[in-house]
């Protein structure tokens, strides 16, 4: 995007870093932060938080640049098909995908939970709770209504200034703190949570190409990491401070801190406030996965069945296939209980996303050395193998990471996705693509028949 | 997307363009699931001079198809001759192209998506 263009409707500063914002800030995050709290105790706890935005900052760059080489909302597939294997970028982007069904099954569990305790329903309407949100957000999904710009702005913000508002008066005037986590904190893993918690920025540069400045995404997602910052290091200080660990072991640790300082009206504050997350998630969740599939099964590697639109031009089939997906994982979560677990795998693959990006930066800074970067990442290529060795060795300790429990499970369900979307790539993609390059070879015969046909009109 | 690519004249990808027109407009799929989606395109193909059109869907309608550009636009598409005439040749589709990289665009990927779905009623009369 070297030329600057006026565009009608194009996307603000502000726009954008309350996109990035609102796609970081999910229900899930205050499990994270009532997890983190149990490595470190509430006081000490803002120097997690910190501490993982400051590598969040680097992220940032990683993403800034490849964002400035590619500006587009196909940026991963492209550039992951640009420093490697096309195969292989479609086995991480396939698999780093499903990341979103997760925080949408999550998100809809901790909503269903949160109204369920609010109103003192038990754990059966809990479940038939999360099952009319997510058939909701289906529907409307489906009718083609989403959040438009300036709704996507004011939620973002009414979560974000709500969020500090109850952090403070809790850090202000909160009774006896709770004791600090038992048998000693664990500085890693408090800092994987840490960076859990700004997870999802980096996805406004799907927004590229919406804006007509290159520098607003990469000031956007600086916006959205400072606010990040900002609220969440309130409110788990806040948390520390109010909940002790059989409160921050429930799906909805938020609505004790508001109860704990501000009754039951403080309680239904946060309720509202956890729906709007959902909000942010379900707008931006359904619509980003469901056009992203749409689009890789338009590029052939994928059924065309997922190709097919409704009369309002929505891809019917993903939008099902996430609905349905999303509703069955978290019957599951709430069945089992093992939202912990949605955590740790939700991190896992973050982790392994931003290891995958620095390893794009480090490789096409050698493959495309000569293409234009309006951002770059400071320290090059060394800077950028060291964070792939840094996020890869984080992906690994979430990935056998379970609370405070060390676990295989993440990682051999982590294992099996990644083996079932391997499977897929190397025996059915192999025949779309042959199919799809035979269909395109026969247009593309006729074309050159039907031109050479029309040059020689003249002539005959 | 090779280097290798034929390069298309700014005649006759305007004359694509007047036939995707035509074919858009004769589709009752893509007038009636496009009906609410007005767009202002500007077409520019990088590697032809004066190859750079206008595109105006209105509630669903195509219009006449006008040379150069004109007005402020809710969705820009540059990409290589070729790669563009392919489109509304209707031999390749634009998301793909798009995902590969060969087309650029600038604007809404809403836009980018309901210009794909006319191609797609067009040519595979989903």
């Amino acid at each position: 995007m070297s030329e600057q263009q006026t565009l009608n409707r194009a996307l603000s500063l502000g726009g954008a870093s309350a996109i990035s914002t609102g796609l970081a800030f999910a229900a899930i995050n205050f499990l994270g932060m009532a997890q983190l709290l149990d490595y470190i105790s509430g006081p000490m706890s803002w120097i997690a938080v910190l501490a993982g935005g400051l590598l969040i900052l680097g992220v940032r760059a990683v993403f800034s640049e490849l964002n400035g080489m590619y500006p587009t909302a196909a940026g991963i597939r492209l550039w992951m098909s640009q420093a490697m294997n096309d195969r292989l970028a479609l086995i991480i982007t396939l698999t780093y995908m499903t990341a979103i069904v997760l925080v949408i099954a999550a998100d809809a569990f901790i909503i269903g939970e949160a109204i369920a305790y609010a109103f003192g329903n038990g754990h059966l309407i809990a479940i038939v709770y999360v099952a009319i949100l997510l058939v909701l957000a289906t529907w409307m999904n489906l009718r083609g209504i989403k959040l438009a710009g300036v709704a996507e702005q004011i939620v973002t913000t009414i979560v974000v200034v709500v969020t500090m508002g109850v952090g403070v008066i809790a850090i202000f005037h909160h009774g006896e703190a709770p004791p600090g986590p038992v048998g000693g904190g664990s500085p890693i893993q408090a800092l994987i949570l840490g960076i859990f918690l700004y997870t999802a920025f980096e996805l406004v540069t799907t927004n590229a190409e919406e804006v007509v400045k290159p520098k607003i995404i990469p000031k956007a997602m600086l916006i959205a990491i400072i606010v990040l910052a900002v609220s969440q290091t309130i409110f788990t200080v806040a948390m520390g401070l109010t909940v002790d660990a059989a409160g921050r072991a429930t799906a909805y640790p938020q609505l004790l801190v508001a109860q704990q300082v501000m009754g039951h009206t403080g309680m239904l504050v946060m309720l509202g406030v956890t729906a709007l997350t959902a909000v942010n998630t379900f707008n931006g969740g359904f619509v980003t996965l469901s056009r992203f599939v749409y689009a890789v099964a338009r590029e052939g590697k994928l059924p065309r069945s997922l190709t097919r639109l409704n009369d309002r031009a929505v891809p019917v089939v993903p939008v099902w296939i996430l609905g349905i997906s999303s509703l069955i994982l978290a019957v599951v979560v709430a069945i089992t209980g093992s939202w912990v677990m949605v955590v740790s795998l939700c991190a896992a693959l973050e982790m392994m996303i931003y290891a995958t990006a620095a390893f794009v930066v480090w490789r096409l800074r050698r493959k495309q050395a000569d293409v234009e970067r309006p951002f770059r990442l400071l320290g090059g290529r060394p800077v950028a193998i060291a964070f792939m060795v840094v996020f890869g060795v984080l992906a690994l300790i979430s990935s056998v990471t379970v609370g405070k429990e060390t676990s295989a499970t993440p990682l051999i369900l982590l294992a099996i996705l990644t083996g079932l979307v391997t499977l897929y790539v190397f025996t059915y993609v192999p025949r779309l693509e042959r199919r799809d390059a035979e269909e395109l070879a026969a247009r593309r015969a006729a074309r050159a028949q039907a031109r050479a046909g029309k040059a020689q009109e003249p002539t005959t | 997307m090779s280097d290798e690519k034929e390069t298309i004249s700014a005649a006759e990808l305007e004359q694509a363009l007047k036939d995707y027109v035509e074919k858009a407009n004769a589709s009752p799929r893509a007038r009636k699931t496009l009906a609410t989606w007005s767009c202002r395109l500007h077409i520019v193909a990088v590697d032809v001079e004066d190859a750079a059109f206008t595109y105006v869907v209105e509630q669903g309608a195509s219009q006449p198809i006008i040379v150069g550009l004109e007005g402020v636009p809710d969705l820009v598409v540059r990409g290589h001759s070729f790669d563009l005439a392919e489109i509304f040749w209707g031999d390749a589709n634009p998301v793909s192209n798009y995902m590969q990289g060969a087309i650029k665009t600038q604007g809404r990927a809403d836009d980018v998506m309901r210009l794909d779905a006319m191609a797609m009623f067009i040519f595979l009369g989903q």
